[in-house]
């Protein structure tokens, strides 16, 4: 019982701080502005609040980016050279790089902005993660669209369909089918990438309001002791991953509805 | 004696083991099997099962889809493992040991040593797909027989020119038509000089245009005297070739005979529906 | 470091601070000729074949450990069978850099634990674990060296890329056809012979393209060896990009981090490019007419 009331002050105090939100010290913190002493309830709490961090991160770039990822994938398919080469240049290059080093340029371009120190940190790692997810899924929504089968899209030319609902009803449909799998797998990736944005590639953080990674590595250089706040993370992670994958899933029989034991 | 056919595939046959020995006249069957029951889950595929082949014996078994026939053959190099009954394989009877509802072979040496003298030829060819012709008829001589790889060579080739592809030796299966690939499958199969042939229908896979080479290859073989074991939807080459034909109905022999007796005057109702049913093939 | 250098830098430098003076293109050459050959320079070039050589350490570790994990994962002990199931999926639930941290963590932890207990402090009153604290004695501590800290990240990679493998060699094995294994048996093959003449042979062809792939990803992990403290190109370009002053280097400049990183990019686009030649040339020797799709995206 003492534990449940130690845990929810510890939810009250910690569970929004990854934004800014709640007691200012951290936990163990031996400043002036401590907080209380570190427990496994404040851990689990303060990693799980950054973990929403992370969820918010992967959901805008996830979805933000699936429309540029459209309209690349859509460009290099065509056979003008000036619509499909920067597509092509743009889709290499954010594939071909690593991400980490996308992060410091892009940090690096924004700091040139001005726009002071915290701005920069935010909007230069959504954007960055925003291209570099888009360039990814463009890849496979590319790949996605070369395997529409063009006995259907003969059909369509046949019944005198025009071009924007070919697309809309035969080509959109089929290619987020034959994506999904792919997709899936992209949006794990992604979702794991958000792990880095607070790791040290200069992003400052504001008011220590991170993610989760960056708290459990707090926790695990105060203590000395990795073994506790990384499984936590882990497991968070695990969790998260897996109702991702459910989600996803759920799609992916919705969109395979028509297909009876589809092989 | 089958007629002489001497169309194009018809190279220099191969001195077969038996040859000598005169017409089959040992007493003590080669292939021997006796009350062979098989299930699949709730399936029961095999209900009681007895068959035998002498030296030199080619065996046809006919029947129609899900009568079991490709599962009997199966059992006879243990591909499938029968709940019941005996397996003899040249006087050596298969030993078992009971596990849980179901029975394994007790020794896998045994298992390794039989398979080695019983080579089968498989609808689907399952020629190794990332060896050359030759390096297939090569590998299991060379593992399980334990030849030198000139030994080895040696009989691949001579097998290889046996079966008219000699000169596609260095050829990828994918390169091949199905017909040749077959053709070269048999020989993978002669070069392990097996007591005994397995055929699991060897040409269900084929276009009727690349039937003919392989078919006129298994019969060569059988004029050769070779003890074979053929499971197959033709019929003009089962009463062609055949010294004895098996039919099986929903996993039971139903009738056996010698070619003219099941063709021309089959006994049992089921066999005369069969008949008529799978006509001209 | 060429002869003209010390003379071409003064120059240089008298000229930044004289608005009147001019540099010519020449001599811009020249001092760039001189800037890109400092020591501290080639350092950076160094890193580079760090980067190199502990990508070429990973890669037997991970197949290795691959192979282990999905072979185990086949075997008929429960015990080894759960244990390498988890290996096998273990990297699609938690990301990669977890273990990148967690792994060298916790070997350091487990090295000086084991100095702590049983060599240098084995009789002092101090517990090695202190509730949630853990505090080794001094000289039990392991002081992270550049050595310590390349050894280390060689094994977490392998362990995490491992993983990967082992997800790959697992679905490429199940990707052979049964039929080719059985007329192994058929023949009277050995189990193990059938799984060295077939089975494996035939599991290249389906894994290749999943490796290449896996490759790829592991070049673009290594920037994270930054992250584990270990002075690799990333630190260098950092280092080096940073604004130097007129007072205090022989070759003053502005901040070049952004040229520097580019840089960085263009290195790893070149690697990219180099390794899919590669891979383009050994898939097409591997490949006698079989076709595979490649799914899996990732990026570090």
């Amino acid at each position: 019982m003492e534990m449940l009331s130690e845990c929810l002050t510890a939810l009250d105090q910690y569970g929004l701080r990854s934004f800014g939100i709640g007691e200012r010290g951290l936990p163990g913190a031996t400043n002036t502005r401590g907080g209380a002493p570190i427990n496994l309830c404040n851990m689990t709490v303060l990693i799980g609040s950054g973990m929403l961090r992370n969820i918010l991160f992967g959901l805008i770039s996830l979805s933000t980016g699936f429309f540029l990822a459209l309209s690349l994938a859509l460009l290099k398919s065509r056979s003008e050279w000036y619509l499909t080469g920067p597509a092509r240049v743009m889709i290499y290059t954010f594939r071909g790089t690593p991400l980490l080093i996308q992060f410091f340029i892009g940090y690096l371009i924004f700091a040139s902005f001005g726009l002071g120190v915290f701005r920069t940190a935010a909007y230069g790692a959504s954007v960055v993660l925003f291209f570099n997810t888009a360039c990814y899924a463009a890849e496979i929504l590319y790949g996605a669209y070369r395997a529409v089968p063009n006995s259907d899209l003969e059909a369509a030319r046949a019944y005198a369909l025009s071009p924007l609902d070919r697309f809309r009803d035969v080509t959109f449909p089929t290619m987020m089918r034959l994506a999904w799998p792919a997709y899936t797998n992209e949006a794990i990736f992604l979702f794991h990438a958000t792990t880095i944005v607070f790791l040290g590639a200069g992003f400052p953080v504001r008011r220590q309001s991170g993610d989760a990674l960056y708290y459990a590595q707090y926790f695990a250089e105060r203590t000395f002791n990795p073994f506790i706040a990384y499984p936590i993370v882990a497991l968070y992670f695990v969790l998260a991953t897996a109702i991702l994958i459910l989600m996803m899933r759920t799609v992916q029989v919705y969109l395979n509805r028509h297909l009876r034991n589809a092989r | 004696m089958p007629s002489a056919d001497t169309s194009a595939p018809d190279p220099t046959p191969d001195p077969a083991p038996d040859a000598a020995t005169g017409p089959a006249s040992d007493a003590a069957p080669i292939i021997a099997l006796a009350g062979i029951e098989k299930s699949f889950g709730s399936l029961d595929v095999l209900k009681g099962v007895d068959l035998e082949a002498r030296r030199g014996d080619v065996v046809a078994m006919i029947g129609s889809s899900g009568s079991g026939k490709s599962t009997l053959l199966r059992c006879v190099n243990l591909l499938e493992v029968p709940e019941r009954g005996e397996i003899t394989i040249a006087g050596e009877a298969i030993t078992f040991t009971n596990k849980g509802p179901a029975r394994v072979p007790s020794s896998a040496g045994q298992v390794n040593r039989i398979r080695a003298d019983l080579s089968m030829v498989f609808q689907q060819f399952n020629l190794w797909a990332h060896l050359s012709i030759l390096e297939n008829v090569m590998l299991p001589q060379r593992r399980v027989l334990k030849r030198d790889r000139a030994q080895a060579r040696q009989r691949a080739m001579e097998t290889l020119d046996r079966v008219g592809i000699a000169d596609k030796a260095d050829a990828y299966p994918s390169q091949l038509s199905g017909g040749q690939q077959q053709r070269a499958a048999i020989a993978r199969a002669l070069a392990m000089d097996p007591t005994a042939l397995l055929f699991d229908e060897p040409t269900s896979a084929l276009d009727p245009e690349l039937e003919g080479e392989v078919l006129r290859v298994i019969k060569s073989l059988a004029e050769e005297n070779r003890t074979m074991l053929l499971v197959t939807h033709d019929m003009r080459f089962a009463r062609d070739v055949a010294d004895k034909v098996v039919f099986l109905h929903q996993g039971r022999i139903e009738e056996e005979g010698t070619p003219a007796e099941i063709f021309d005057s089959p006994k049992s109702e089921r066999l005369q529906q069969f008949l008529s049913a799978s006509d001209h093939r | 470091m060429f002869e003209y250098c010390p003379a071409i830098a003064e120059q240089v430098k008298l000229a930044l601070g004289d608005e009147a003076l001019s540099i010519s293109v020449q001599e811009r050459a020249q001092w760039f000729s001189c800037y890109f050959t400092t020591k501290k320079h080639l350092s950076i070039f160094r890193a580079a074949g760090v980067v190199l050589l502990i990508l070429a350490f990973t890669v037997p570790v991970a197949l290795l450990l691959g192979f282990l994990g999905a072979l185990g994962k086949a075997s008929r002990w429960p015990v080894i069978s759960q244990i390498c199931s988890l290996y096998v999926i273990m990297v699609r639930g938690i990301p990669d850099i977890i273990f990148f941290l967690f792994v060298p963590l916790t070997i350091e932890i487990g090295i000086e634990y084991v100095m702590h207990s049983f060599v240098y402090c084995r009789d002092s009153a101090e517990p090695f674990f202190n509730g949630i604290n853990i505090q080794p004695c001094s000289e039990a501590a392991i002081i992270p060296t550049q050595f310590n800290r390349i050894v280390l990240a060689v094994v977490a990679y392998g362990i995490v890329f491992g993983s990967f493998a082992a997800n790959i060699i697992d679905g490429a094995l199940k990707a052979v056809p049964f039929g080719q294994r059985e007329t192994g048996s058929a023949f009277g093959l050995s189990q193990r012979q059938v799984f060295f003449d077939i089975h494996l042979p035939q599991m290249w062809r389906y894994a290749l393209p999943g490796f290449s792939n896996l490759w790829l990803i592991l070049i673009k992990a290594t920037p994270l060896l930054f992250l584990l403290g270990i002075q690799d190109i990333i630190y260098y370009a950092d280092l080096l990009g940073k604004m130097a002053t007129r007072r205090y280097s022989t070759y003053p400049h502005g901040d070049w981090k952004l040229w520097y990183f580019i840089a960085l990019g263009i290195f790893y686009l070149a690697l990219t490019m180099l390794s899919q030649l590669v891979f383009t040339r050994l898939e097409r020797r591997f490949n006698k007419g079989m076709v595979i799709n490649e799914t899996t995206s990732g990026r570090v």
